[in-house]
C-alpha cells in the first residue's frame, strides 16, 4: 500500500516537473522571441523617429522660408514704391495706405543708421542698436534681409528690410502670429509622437532631459509630471536602452532615444506584448496537461488489467504496456504539435490583422484630414497671390507711367511674380513685363482668358486655378485685379502670372504617396495603393512597381477590394495585408509575414521536443510494474468475489471479446449495448474505453469552455483580442486560420447544444411512456442529422464556399441526390409513417416478415428488432411491411391436450377445475386464467381439449411451454391417459420362405 | 533500482522548486547609525547641473546626483536640497541653512578666505552669447558693444582681464559692461537689444542659448566648480576626501557623461 502511495507521489512529482519545465521553457522562448522582435521594431521606430524629427524640422524651415519669402517680397515692393515715388513725398498718411495695401503690421523707411525717416506707426524699437544689424545687411547685399524675431514694446515682431537706395531702406514689421499658427498646424513633436503607433496600445512619449518632466504623453494628465515619480528610473532613461519599465503603475516595454534635450520613448504595455504569449502558452499547456493525464490514466488502467489478467507476470519493464502507452503518447505528441502550430499561427495572424486594420483606419483619417488641409492651403496661397496682384494694381493706379516693360519687370521682380500684364478697358494688352505683345483677352468662353472679361464688367478680382497655359503650355496660375478710374468704374485690369511652385510643394506633402510613405509600422510594414479603375499600382515604396498592373505581381481579383484582411502574395513575397477603399484607389497596409512565420516553427518544435522528453520519461516510468516479483495482489474477500462474479456476468452481455481479422482478441462493447444508448459501467470498461471516455469528457469540457468564451467573450476578452476579432467576423472568408477557428467554435457550440438536447430527450424517453420514447428516439436522430448538416453548411460558408449558389443550384443537385438517395428518402418517409400512425413502438414485440422480436429503436432510416435469441435485425424503414404487432393488452398462451376416448370427460373437467387455479398460482406470468375452453376436436386418436391463459406477449412462448408441462404433470398425477400414436409391428410369416441367399443379409441388417 | 530512479526524478523536481524559491529571497543589510539628512545648497535653474521640476519640486542634474552620492558616502540618510542663487550661496552657508553648497560655485582666491572648497569636480569657463541678428560672429565684433554681466559674481573681473588681453578694452570703442541682477534680466535685455552680448558661466549660458543666439568664439578663464563649506567646518575634510575618491573612481566622469 505504502509502495503504491509512493509511486503515486513520484508520478505526480514527475508530471509536475514536466509541466513546469514545459511552462518555463515556453514562457522564456516566447518571451525572448517577442521581446527580441519588439526591441528590433522599437529601435527601428526610434531611429526612424530621428528622421521624422529631422524632416519635421526641415519642413518647418520650409514653411518659415515660404513665409519669409512673402514678406521679403513685400519689403522689396515697398522699397520699389518709395524708390519710384508713386507718391512724391510719402508722409505718415501714405505710409499707412502702403501698409494696408501690403497687409503688414507696420511699414517704415529708415536711414542707414536706423533712424526712422517716415513710418506708418511709431517705431517698435531702437533700430540703431546692434540687435538690428541684420536689417542693415541690405546695403551690402542689395537683397532683402532675412527675417528675425525681436521682442519689442509692441510684442514679438518679425522684421524684414529692403534697400531703397544707398541711404535708405524700407522696413516691414510683421506680427508673426500667422507663422506660428502655420508652424503649429504643420506639426510639432507632440503631433509627431501622437501619430506614432506601436502595436495596438503602444505609444510614444517625450521626456525633457533636465527635469525629467513629460513633454508629451498620450495621457495628457501626465504632461509636465515627473517621469521619475511616474515610475521610470534614471537608469531606464539612457540613450539606446530597451527594456521593461514601469510607468504610471503599468509595466511597459520601451526603447529610449535621446534627441538633444528630449528623451523619446517608444513603449508598449507589457500585457499586450505578453497577452498573446500567455494565451498561446496557456492553450498549449492545457493540451499538454490533457495528454499527460490521458497517458497516466491509461497506464494505470493497463496496470490494473494486467494485474487481474496475469497474476503471475512480474517483470520490471512491461513491454506490452510500454508499447500501448507509446502509441497514445505519440498521438498526444502529434496533437501538441498541431495545437501549438495552430495557436502560434492564430496569434501571429491576429496581431497582424488587428494592427493592419488599425493602420488602415489611421490612413483613412489622414486622408480625410488632408482633404481639408488641401483646401485650406489653396485658399491661403490664393489670398497671398491676390495680395500681390492688388499691390501691383495699386501701384499702377497711383502711377500709370510705370506701365512700361522695364518698370513692370522691376515690379515683377519685387513682387516675386513671373510676369505682370496690364490690359485696357477693351481687354487689349497694353503693357507687360514679358516678351508677349498684341494679346487680347478672348471672347470665346472655351478659352482660358475669357474668364477675365468679368473684371471689365465690374468684378473686382479673379483668381484662376492653376493650369497649363494655352499659349506656352507651361503650368501657370493667373490672377487679375481690375483697375478703376476716378468714378470707380473698371477701365482695365492688371494680371499677374506665377508658377505656383510653393503651393505645389506644399500640396505634394499632402498627397497620397506622401501619406503612404509616412505609414510606418513595426516589422518593416509599409503601405501601397492600387488604382481602382485599372488595377495598376499607384504607389509602392519600391518605385519599380509603380505603374504596373497588380495582377502581374500575383494579386487576384478577390484581393482587389476594400476591407480585405488576409495573406496575399505580392511578387512572390507572402505578406499580410489589410485594405481600404478611397474614391479612386485601394490602399493596402502590408506586413511581411516572415518575422512571425519564422518564429512559429521553432516554437512549435521546441514545445514538441520538450513534450517528447517529458512523455518519454513518463512512459518509461509508467511502463514499470509496481510489483517486485512476489506479487502483492491484494486478497479479495469471498463476498466481494461473488459480487464481482455477478458483475462479470452482467458485464459479459455488454462487453464481449471479439477476434479481429489479424487473430488478436479485443474486448469491445456489444452492438446491442451500443444501440441501447446506455453507457457501459466504468468498472467493466477496457482501458482503451476508459481513455476514450476520458477523452470525450475532456472534449466536452473544451467544448463547454469555448461555448462560454463565445457567449461571454466580450466580457472576458478585451476589445482588441483575437477572439473578439474572430467573433466579429470581419475577416475574409476562405481557407484561413480564422475560418478554422470559427469552425472549431461552431462545432463546439453545436456539439454542446446537440448533446444537451440529446441528454434531455433521453431523460424524457426514460421518464415517459413508450410513445414518447419513440418520438424522442426519432428526435435524437433528427437533432444529430440536423446539427451535422447545419454545421456543415455554416462552415462551408465560412470557408468561402458560396452556399447561396449551392442552394440555388440545388435543382440539379436534387436530381443527382434524389437518384442516389431514393432509398434514403423512402426510408425516412416510411419511418415518419411508422411513428405517426403508431404502427408499433419501441418495446413492442412484432413480427416483420419471418423475424419476431422486440423493437429496440425506430430511427429515421432504420428500425432495429431484437429477437428472443438476442440477435438484432436492422430493417430499412421502407422494408418494414406486413408487420404483425403482437403486443396487445394480453396475449394468449394456448395449450391443447388430447385425452383418450375412454376417459370420462366429466372427471377430467372436474380435475381441471380443481387444478387450474393451482397452476395459476404456480406460474406468475399468467395474468388471467388458465381457463378450460372445451373440446376443440374429436380427433382420430383422442379428444382434443383446449386450455388457455392470458399473459403479456413477451412471456407467451415460455408460458406456453410451462403450461404444457403443468398439464402433462397433472395428467400423470390423475392418471389421465394422453393418447399418442403407437406403431405395432407385425412380422409377416411368408418372409421365412425367402431364398437362402437373401436371408442372412436381411438378418444381419436387422 | 526502481525506487532509486524514481528518487532521482523526485530530486530533480525538488531542485526545480527550490530554484524557483531562491529567487524570492533577498539579503537584509545592517542599518548604520543615522546621521539624518545632508543639507545641500543647490541651484534650481541650471539645466543638467541642478534643475528643479517646477511641478514636483524634484531636483535633477549632475550636482544633484553628486550631492546624493556624497551624502551616502558620508553616512547620511540622504540629501536634502536647499535652493540657492548666486547671491545667496554664501549667506545660506553662513546662516547654517545648508551644510554645504554644490551650486556651480567656482573657486576664487577671494572666496577661499571665507570658505573651504573641495577638489573641483568640474571646470567651466565663461562664454559670451549674442543674438544672430546682431551679425556679431567673432570677438572682434564685440568692439563698442555693451556686455551684460551678473552682479556679485567674478564674471566682470575675469572678462575684463580677458578683454584687456585682446585689446578690446581700450580705445574709444571699448567694451562696456552692464551689470544686472539676474540672468533672466540679462537675457531679456539681450532679446530687446538693450545689451549686445551677455557673458556668463558656460553651463548657465547653455540654458539661455536657442536657435536665434550663438556663442562668440571665445572662452574666458577657468571656473573650477567645487563643493563649498564654511571655512573650518568639520565637513570640509571628509567632503574633499569623498570628492577626490569619486574623481578617482571615475564616478564624476560617468556623471558628466550622463548629463553633459
Amino acid at each position: 500500500m505504502l509502495r503504491r502511495t509512493k509511486k503515486w507521489l513520484i508520478l505526480s512529482a514527475v508530471v509536475l516537473c514536466c509541466l513546469m519545465a514545459l511552462g518555463v521553457c515556453l514562457m522564456t522562448v516566447q518571451g525572448s522571441l517577442s521581446e527580441r522582435s519588439q526591441r528590433s521594431s522599437q529601435q527601428k521606430m526610434v531611429s526612424e523617429m530621428r528622421e521624422m524629427v529631422d524632416s519635421l524640422y526641415s519642413s518647418l524651415e520650409v514653411t518659415q522660408q515660404a513665409y519669409d519669402e512673402v514678406y521679403r517680397s513685400k519689403a522689396e515692393t515697398l522699397a520699389y514704391m518709395v524708390r519710384e515715388e508713386i507718391d512724391p513725398q510719402p508722409g505718415q498718411e501714405e505710409m499707412r495706405t502702403y501698409r494696408d495695401v501690403l497687409e503688414v503690421t507696420n511699414v517704415l523707411v529708415l536711414d542707414r543708421q536706423g533712424s526712422v525717416l517716415v513710418a506708418a506707426d511709431g517705431a517698435a524699437a531702437d533700430y540703431t542698436r546692434k540687435r538690428f544689424n541684420q536689417l542693415r545687411t541690405v546695403f551690402a547685399t542689395g537683397e532683402p534681409s532675412q527675417g528675425f524675431d525681436v521682442e519689442t514694446t509692441k510684442g514679438t515682431l518679425r522684421f524684414y528690410s529692403a534697400r531703397i537706395d544707398s541711404d535708405r531702406m524700407a522696413v516691414i514689421e510683421q506680427f508673426p502670429g500667422e507663422l506660428s499658427e502655420m508652424m503649429e498646424g504643420q506639426g510639432s513633436i507632440e503631433n509627431l509622437l501622437d501619430n506614432v503607433r506601436i502595436g495596438r496600445n503602444g505609444y510614444a512619449c517625450a521626456i525633457y532631459v533636465p527635469d525629467y518632466s513629460f513633454l508629451y504623453h498620450p495621457d495628457s494628465s501626465l504632461i509636465e509630471e515627473d517621469a521619475i515619480e511616474a515610475g521610470l528610473t534614471q537608469e531606464d532613461l539612457t540613450d539606446g536602452y530597451s527594456g521593461y519599465m514601469t510607468l504610471g503603475g503599468e509595466k511597459i516595454y520601451a526603447s529610449v532615444a535621446r534627441y538633444g534635450d528630449v528623451y523619446i520613448l517608444c513603449a508598449i504595455p507589457e500585457w499586450e506584448m505578453n497577452a498573446s504569449r500567455n494565451m498561446a502558452v496557456l492553450i498549449v499547456m492545457a493540451v499538454f496537461i490533457g495528454v499527460m493525464m490521458l497517458v497516466c490514466a491509461y497506464a494505470v488502467f493497463l496496470h490494473r488489467e494486467h494485474e487481474q489478467d496475469d497474476a503471475s507476470g512480474s517483470g520490471r519493464f512491461n513491454g506490452r504496456i510500454a508499447r500501448k502507452i507509446s502509441v497514445v503518447s505519440g498521438a498526444g505528441l502529434l496533437l501538441i504539435l498541431l495545437v501549438s502550430l495552430y495557436t502560434q499561427t492564430l496569434y501571429g495572424v491576429s496581431q497582424f490583422s488587428v494592427t493592419g486594420m488599425q493602420r488602415i483606419r489611421e490612413v483613412e483619417e489622414t486622408i480625410a484630414a488632408n482633404e481639408e488641409d488641401v483646401e485650406l492651403l489653396r485658399s491661403q496661397y490664393s489670398a497671398s497671390y491676390l495680395s500681390k496682384c492688388r499691390t501691383a494694381a495699386f501701384i499702377l493706379q497711383k502711377k500709370p507711367e510705370l506701365a512700361t516693360r522695364s518698370q513692370l519687370q522691376r515690379l515683377s521682380d519685387a513682387l516675386g511674380t513671373e510676369g505682370i500684364f496690364v490690359f485696357d478697358s477693351d481687354g487689349l494688352l497694353t503693357a507687360t513685363s514679358t516678351p508677349y505683345s498684341n494679346f487680347r483677352i478672348s471672347q470665346n468662353p472655351e478659352d482660358q482668358s475669357f474668364a477675365f472679361n468679368k473684371l471689365l464688367m465690374g468684378r473686382e478680382y479673379l483668381v484662376q486655378e492653376a493650369m497649363a497655359d494655352e499659349i506656352s503650355g507651361e503650368y501657370r496660375q493667373y490672377i487679375g485685379v481690375s483697375l478703376r478710374d476716378a468714378e470707380g468704374s473698371a477701365n482695365g485690369f492688371v494680371q499677374i502670372s506665377l508658377v505656383p511652385e510653393q503651393l505645389e510643394q506644399a500640396l505634394s506633402s499632402l498627397d497620397l504617396a506622401t501619406i503612404l510613405a509616412g505609414v510606418r509600422s513595426e516589422n518593416d510594414g509599409y503601405a501601397f495603393a492600387v488604382r481602382k479603375a485599372d488595377g495598376t499600382i499607384l504607389y509602392h515604396p519600391q518605385r519599380k512597381y509603380i505603374g504596373s498592373a497588380a495582377h502581374a505581381y500575383g494579386m487576384t481579383e478577390e484581393q482587389l477590394c476594400g476591407g480585405y484582411c488576409d495573406y496575399l502574395t505580392f511578387d512572390h513575397e507572402k505578406i499580410f495585408a489589410a485594405s481600404t477603399e478611397t474614391e479612386d484607389a485601394l490602399i493596402y497596409v502590408a506586413m511581411p509575414v516572415e518575422a512571425t512565420e519564422s518564429a512559429r516553427l521553432p516554437i512549435s518544435l521546441i514545445t514538441t521536443g520538450v513534450s517528447l522528453i517529458s512523455l518519454t520519461v513518463l512512459s518509461l516510468l509508467l511502463s514499470m510494474s509496481a510489483r517486485d516479483g512476489t506479487g502483492e495482489k491484494p486478497p479479495r474477500s469471498g463476498a466481494s468475489d461473488a459480487a464481482a462474479d455477478e458483475e462479470d456476468a452482467a458485464a459479459a452481455e455488454r462487453v464481449v471479446n471479439v477476434v479481429m481479422p489479424d487473430g488478436s482478441t479485443r474486448r469491445t462493447e456489444s452492438a446491442a449495448s451500443r444501440w441501447d444508448n446506455f453507457s457501459v459501467e466504468w468498472n467493466r470498461m477496457t482501458p482503451e474505453q476508459r481513455v476514450m471516455a476520458m477523452l470525450r469528457y475532456m472534449m466536452g469540457v473544451v467544448a463547454i469552455l469555448s461555448c462560454m468564451a463565445l457567449f461571454f467573450g466580450e466580457r472576458i476578452f478585451s476589445e482588441n483580442s483575437v477572439f473578439s476579432y474572430i467573433i466579429s467576423g470581419r475577416w475574409a472568408r476562405g481557407f484561413n486560420i480564422f475560418s478554422i477557428t470559427a469552425t472549431l467554435m461552431i462545432v463546439c457550440v453545436a456539439s454542446v447544444a446537440a448533446s444537451l438536447l440529446n441528454r434531455l430527450l433521453k431523460l424524457m424517453a426514460r421518464t415517459f411512456d413508450a410513445h414518447t420514447a419513440t418520438l424522442c428516439r426519432l428526435l435524437i436522430n433528427l437533432v444529430k442529422y440536423a446539427s451535422v448538416l447545419s454545421v456543415l453548411y455554416l462552415c462551408l460558408a465560412l470557408f468561402g464556399v458560396d452556399t447561396k449558389t449551392l442552394l440555388a443550384s440545388a435543382g440539379i443537385l436534387t436530381l443527382v441526390v434524389s437518384l442516389g438517395a431514393k432509398e434514403l428518402v423512402s426510408d425516412v418517409i416510411a419511418g415518419l409513417f411508422i411513428i405517426f400512425e403508431s404502427e408499433f413502438r419501441v418495446g413492442d414485440i412484432v413480427t416483420i416478415g419471418d423475424w419476431r422480436g422486440k423493437v429496440l429503436e425506430i430511427g429515421i432510416r432504420t428500425t432495429k428488432v431484437e429477437n428472443a435469441e438476442g440477435n438484432i435485425k436492422i430493417f430499412s424503414n421502407s422494408a418494414v411491411s406486413g408487420v404483425i404487432n403482437m403486443t396487445q393488452r394480453y396475449s394468449l398462451a394456448v395449450c391443447d391436450v388430447s385425452v383418450d376416448y375412454r376417459e370420462s370427460l366429466e372427471r377430467i373437467e372436474a380435475i381441471l377445475r380443481r387444478e387450474l387455479p393451482l397452476i395459476a398460482r404456480r406460474l406468475p406470468a399468467i395474468r388471467q386464467g388458465p381457463d378450460y375452453m372445451g373440446v376443440v376436436e374429436l380427433a382420430d386418436s383422442g379428444v382434443l381439449l383446449r386450455i388457455i391463459a392470458y399473459c403479456s406477449e413477451e412471456d407467451r412462448i415460455q408460458l406456453t411451454r410451462d403450461l404444457n408441462r403443468e398439464i402433462k404433470l397433472m395428467c400423470d398425477r390423475w392418471q389421465i391417459c394422453i393418447p399418442f400414436p403407437q406403431v405395432v409391428l407385425n412380422e409377416p410369416d411368408d418372409f421365412e420362405n425367402l431364398p437362402e441367399a437373401d436371408a442372412p443379409a436381411g438378418k444381419a441388417a436387422r | 533500482m526502481n525506487t532509486r530512479r524514481l528518487g532521482l526524478c523526485a530530486l530533480a523536481a525538488l531542485l526545480l522548486c527550490s530554484m524557483a524559491l531562491l529567487g524570492g529571497c533577498g539579503m537584509l543589510g545592517e542599518k548604520e547609525e543615522s546621521k539624518g539628512l545632508l543639507r545641500v545648497g543647490v541651484r534650481s535653474d541650471v539645466a543638467d547641473f541642478s534643475f528643479r521640476n517646477a511641478k514636483t519640486g524634484r531636483y535633477y542634474g549632475l550636482e544633484v546626483d553628486l550631492a546624493a552620492e556624497l551624502a551616502a558616502r558620508l553616512g547620511y540618510d540622504g540629501a536634502q536640497f536647499v535652493p540657492v542663487s548666486p547671491q545667496t550661496r554664501e549667506s545660506v552657508l553662513k546662516a547654517g541653512e545648508a551644510d554645504c553648497v554644490i551650486a556651480c560655485f567656482s573657486v576664487t582666491q577671494d572666496r577661499l578666505s571665507r570658505l573651504d572648497f573641495s577638489e573641483p569636480y568640474y571646470t567651466d569657463s565663461l562664454m559670451i552669447l549674442v543674438e544672430n541678428s546682431s551679425m556679431i560672429r567673432t570677438v572682434r565684433g564685440l568692439r563698442g558693444c555693451s556686455v551684460a554681466v551678473l552682479k556679485a559674481s567674478n564674471v566682470q573681473a575675469q572678462a575684463t582681464m580677458a578683454f584687456e588681453e585682446t585689446g578690446l578694452f581700450t580705445g574709444e570703442n571699448a567694451v562696456r559692461f552692464a551689470p544686472m541682477d539676474t540672468y533672466d534680466e540679462m537675457s531679456s535685455a539681450l532679446e530687446t537689444g538693450t545689451v549686445d552680448a551677455m557673458c556668463m558661466d558656460g553651463c548657465i549660458a547653455w540654458g539661455y542659448a536657442d536657435d536665434d543666439r550663438s556663442f562668440v568664439d571665445m572662452k574666458i578663464g577657468e571656473q573650477p566648480y567645487a563643493v563649498a563649506t564654511l571655512r573650518g567646518s568639520p565637513l570640509s575634510a571628509p567632503i574633499d576626501e569623498a570628492v577626490r575618491a569619486l574623481l578617482d573612481e571615475g564616478f564624476i566622469d560617468a556623471l558628466a557623461e550622463k548629463w553633459l
